[in-house]
């Protein structure tokens, strides 16, 4: 056991574990984010840049990854969280040490979907709990069951990093210490290619076969301009807005017109603006505390609306009867598009117009999720990621900020978000359908193409190979061994041909061949401790 | 080029574009519930979650037309049931579809319902929904994403005593 944590490390971890995930899930801090996790740990265990360099490539593989839908990923943040702590015990040089843990990070980060599995199970038995405290109509019991809601989540994450910290980081050593030289350059290897499922995913989910050509603009400006990538960013964003501003847009206009033309009695509100900004806030810390597969974000919309339905219902029966309303299933995305409605239907229970209120939930709530996902998950955070991910692993914190910052921005704009949604009422339905979704999502998808037709060669430059061909040759009657670089020669072809190549693999087998990620990650894995123990990568 | 069925009462969501729409390789999507298509808001809404591809909601009478006058060999179509009956409807009405996926069913308030997958909450009607569905030689998935495993409904509804 010696060499191992003491309980105090391991007491620290486990509760930045618990925070992590709650800041996620409630007001989306990306204090989650693994480069964010491993500066923190990498920080506490006194190896900061190994703390970058493991959560930098987890960020990398993590791209375009999102729990869309509520749907398990692997859990890279704590592989960081655990892989950083591992690795910075080892007596191992620094890029030795990093390949260690990044041979921790991934089976950890796979085995904790089994929790986050878990963990989703089992706040379905405070949905459940909050519904009977709504048939008792006990208020405070209702309050309980959302807010600790967040029980199940944070331990799934804290206890088992508390204890792989505590107990597992000694006997572990005797294994990291020991790494025989081949597999210590294989795990280096992987850890180059293993970004490349990130931009595989990622591609899968955005309109390549249609908009190739945006993909090769990106490709082109950093391979052969070498446009540095804000450069690249800058680009894109200017000229996806020209083509899109080119572009006719069809309108369905008319038809909402009278389906929006309902007609409101003005009558006197007894919500205050006080109201509303508790709902807001409600709404906007801790909508998914309690998410759980059964119903969702149902509970936190529920309490989160509470406020504003005890001033329409000031008879305890109705207001109940309204809470219970509300306990139905819904999910949208949390900060994008998520406090428009919320505000809109705040404004839709004050005008006592429950029922459009609710039929507004249940339509929106999909293409607002369609948006959110596209414009976060595949276009903002991704972006950020890049950026954050190669500054990490030059070791500088800056891209640990640039994560913090993006979920602080996110954050903040919940709030206008919310007024304008209060503000629009049913006329939200309206502005749906101008096409103003489509058309934001389109911009958001073919700008990411472009982007990562120059952050893939970027990012994947170490992809190469160390081969050489080396052939007999004559010159001037004396028998010369000229060497050839493999690599060289491929560099004649295309530039980052090999990067490429192995993208739009993980791509194929994705996309055609219906393969898993697991599957992938685990190709991607054996084929780079292999290649790189035989020194090919 | 085929029919894909998917089943799920977010309708058009985040899991059905960004996943359901890649992987089918779908240029058309089709709502088809009585219910949905009498409701205005949704009729106009539902189109602009689909991330440009044609989206028409409809009711299942009308579905089976549009479906009619469509060539599987030439279009693959993603057609959104809301609920079991309604997916079995589409099937008595003739829809051929290549699978069948059941990406999510909320529980509804005041029914009986056994959650056979977290996601997934069923009655007896519905269990005998899908049974009927599976007698006509198909097999339902429960999948959320390509990344769940291809289990057999039908089969699941019965170890938990539905059927």
């Amino acid at each position: 056991m010696a060499n191992g944590y003491g309980i105090g490390i391991a007491l620290i971890l486990a509760i930045w574990s618990y925070i992590q995930i709650i800041a996620l899930l409630g007001p989306a801090w990306l204090l989650s984010d693994p480069v964010v996790s491993g500066l923190f740990v990498g920080a506490v265990v006194g190896n900061i840049p190994l703390g970058l360099g493991i959560g930098g490539t987890l960020e990398l593989m993590s791209l375009g990854l999102w729990s869309y839908g509520g749907a398990t990923i692997p859990d890279y943040t704590t592989g960081a969280i655990v892989g950083t702590a591992f690795a910075a015990l080892s007596k191992l040089a620094p890029t030795e040490a990093m390949a260690a843990g990044l041979a921790v990070a991934v089976p950890v980060s796979l085995f904790m979907t089994q929790l986050d599995v878990l963990s989703r199970s089992l706040t379905t038995v405070f949905i459940h709990g909050a519904d009977r405290a709504v048939e008792k109509q006990d208020d405070a019991a209702f309050s309980g069951w959302h807010l600790w809601g967040q029980l199940p989540w944070g331990l799934s994450r804290a206890i088992p990093v508390f204890f792989a910290v505590w107990l597992g980081s000694g006997p572990i050593q005797v294994l990291i210490n020991n790494i025989p030289a081949w597999l210590t350059r294989g795990l280096g290897t992987m850890g180059h290619i293993l970004p490349a499922l990130g931009f595989g995913i990622l591609l899968t989910f955005l309109p390549i076969e249609k908009w190739w050509s945006f993909f090769v603009l990106g490709f082109v400006m950093f391979a052969y301009l070498n446009v540095p990538l804000v450069g690249i960013a800058l680009a894109a964003l200017a000229v996806v807005i020209i083509y899109f501003s080119l572009k006719p847009v069809q309108t369905g206009e008319q038809q909402a017109e009278e389906a929006t033309a309902a007609k409101v009695e003005e009558t006197k509100s007894p919500v205050t603006h006080g109201d509303l900004v508790k709902a807001m806030w409600r709404h906007n810390l801790t909508l998914q505390l309690s998410w759980n597969y059964e119903r969702m974000q149902a509970l936190g919309y529920a309490w989160s609306i509470a406020p504003i339905l005890k001033k329409v219902f000031p008879k305890k029966d109705e207001y109940f009867a309204a809470l219970k309303r509300h306990m139905v299933f819904y999910n949208t995305h949390p900060f994008v598009g998520g406090p428009v409605i919320f505000g809109a239907d705040c404004a839709l229970e004050e005008k006592r117009q429950p029922a459009v209120g609710d039929s507004l939930k249940v339509s929106l709530m999909g293409p607002f999720a369609a948006i959110g996902d596209t414009v976060n998950g595949i276009l903002v955070r991704p972006i950020f990621a890049v950026f954050a991910g190669s500054l990490a692993l030059r070791g500088s914190v800056g891209g640990a900020w640039l994560m913090l910052l993006l979920g602080f921005i996110w954050f903040y704009q919940e709030f206008p978000e919310f007024w304008l949604g209060y503000k629009q009422g049913l006329g939200l339905v309206r502005q749906v359908s101008s096409g103003a979704i489509t058309r934001i999502v389109d911009i958001a998808s073919t700008a990411a193409l472009f982007i990562m037709g120059g952050f893939i060669p970027s990012i994947l430059a170490g992809v190469k190979t160390p081969l050489e061909i080396t052939k007999h040759v004559m010159i001037e009657g004396k028998d010369v061994v000229q060497s050839v670089k493999i690599q060289d020669t491929f560099d004649k072809i295309l530039p980052y041909m090999l990067p490429l190549a192995l993208v739009f693999c993980v791509y194929w087998l994705l996309k055609k061949k219906h393969w898993t990620n697991l599957q992938v990650l685990l190709l991607l894995a054996a084929a780079g401790i292999i290649l790189g123990a035989f020194k090919i990568l | 080029m085929a029919f894909f069925l998917h089943i799920d009462n977010r309708l058009i969501h985040g899991q059905v574009t960004v996943t359901w729409c890649s992987y089918y390789g779908a240029k058309r999507i089709i709502v088809a519930d009585d219910k949905v298509a009498a409701d205005p808001i949704q009729r106009i809404v539902l189109p602009q979650a689909a991330r440009g591809l044609p989206t028409s909601v409809v009711t299942i009478a009308d579905g089976l037309k549009l479906l009619s006058s469509m060539d599987p060999a030439h279009e693959n179509v993603l057609i959104i049931a809301r609920n079991a009956q309604g997916a079995l409807a589409l099937m008595e009405g003739g829809l051929k579809p290549k699978s069948i996926n059941v990406g999510n069913q909320a529980p509804v308030q005041g029914t009986k319902y056994v959650m056979v997958l977290p996601w997934i909450a069923v009655t007896r009607e519905d269990a005998e929904a899908f049974k009927a569905i599976g007698d006509m030689g198909y097999k339902i998935t429960p999948q959320r994403s390509g990344s769940d495993r291809a289990l057999d409904l039908v089969e699941l509804l019965r170890k938990k005593g539905l059927l």
